[in-house]
């Protein structure tokens, strides 16, 4: 697949390194973190798994973001969250925040549990992990709404919504919801696990707006041809 | 009109021997065998149908997701194909360069 890009990305090592830049040069590879991936046998592989393989034994790797870790606990969606709360930079105070957030919907779900009856005990979700997982679920939207221009006039138009917009939207809403609409005197951890554990239950301001935006889009169906992708 | 104009007026241009020269390319002086597009040509709405079931399932059990789950299954899987079905049709082969890094994650993105 050689082109003309290629002659301008020879195999090109800086004498100083970039580490710390986010712009590499597209020629670098993404570093591989998964245990898992480096453990399987050659036999299991396919033909373009050895092929991606050597292609990494040649080129140079980018360096891994000091977030990723190749341990258990390492969340992808939960390292966003931290991000996406965290300001300015002060990565510490966030992910202390995440962690005293997942503690206490642990302590609440635990107390739910002892209270329970022998019959609901099994509805009982008790990994505060899992529940993170499924209120972030709960909260993404399916179709969000475009501002397309037609004729001169602008309409809301909507549109599919997948992956990385769903997530990011669901995340957004969470953090500006607790952080604007709760009463200023309870702590963050506090805030977001309420809000999770309502989520977590289809309740909730977040679920609220998410039906909002939903409700929008179907009163503005008739739009929907003004699509053109 | 470059491939009329002799070689020696081209290098002549481009010389910097009598102060700035004249042409500064930021691509090599060839000629392509076919003419670009002026005008891109729209598509239509891809799933509308599908989101219009969606939308009729969400009016009847009051915006409620998990009785629409049939229809929000569908929804996503018209979305996928016709997501991979717009990178497989060409259009963005065509106009875009691919380098050896890229294809192996346009491959990626297209493994189901």
């Amino acid at each position: 697949m050689a082109a003309s890009i290629s002659g301008l990305l020879k195999p090109w090592t800086p004498r100083v390194l970039l580490v710390r830049w986010s712009r590499y040069n597209p020629y670098y590879l993404e570093p591989e973190v998964r245990k898992e991936a480096y453990s399987r046998p050659e036999s299991e592989l396919s033909a373009e798994e050895k092929e991606e393989r050597e292609l990494k034994k040649l080129r140079p790797i980018k360096a891994a973001t000091n977030s990723t870790t190749s341990s258990l606990f390492n969340d992808p969606v939960v390292s966003k969250f931290i991000n996406m709360m965290m300001k300015h930079g002060e990565k510490t105070l966030a992910r202390e925040i995440m962690m005293q957030t997942l503690e206490n919907i642990k302590r609440k779900q635990v107390e739910k549990y002892h209270k329970a009856t022998d019959g609901q005990k099994e509805g009982i979700e008790c990994n505060p992990y899992a529940v993170f997982h499924q209120a972030l679920e709960n909260c993404k939207p399916v179709v969000a709404l475009a501002s397309i221009q037609k004729g001169g006039k602008y309409y809301q138009v909507p549109i599919p919504v997948t992956g990385n917009r769903q997530r990011f939207l669901a995340m957004k809403w969470m953090i500006t919801e607790c952080r604007d609409n709760k009463h200023r005197r309870t702590h963050m951890y506090e805030k977001l696990s309420q809000e999770l554990l309502a989520a977590f239950a289809n309740e909730g301001n977040v679920i609220r707006k998410k039906h909002e935006l939903h409700k929008m889009a179907e009163a503005n169906r008739a739009y929907a041809h003004y699509r053109w992708w | 009109m470059k491939h009329n104009l002799s070689a020696e007026k081209v290098s002549r241009l481009l010389s910097r021997e009598n102060g700035k020269p004249v042409l500064k390319p930021n691509r090599p002086l060839i000629l392509k065998d076919s003419v670009g597009n002026r005008k891109p040509r729209k598509g239509e709405a891809s799933c509308v149908t599908e989101m219009s079931l969606l939308m009729a399932c969400w009016k009847q059990n009051n915006f409620v997701d998990s009785l629409c789950s049939n229809e929000i299954n569908t929804f996503y899987t018209c979305v996928h194909k016709a997501e991979r079905q717009k990178l497989l049709s060409g259009e963005l082969i065509e106009n875009c360069i691919y380098t050896q890094t890229s294809f192996f994650q346009l491959i990626k993105s297209l493994r189901p």
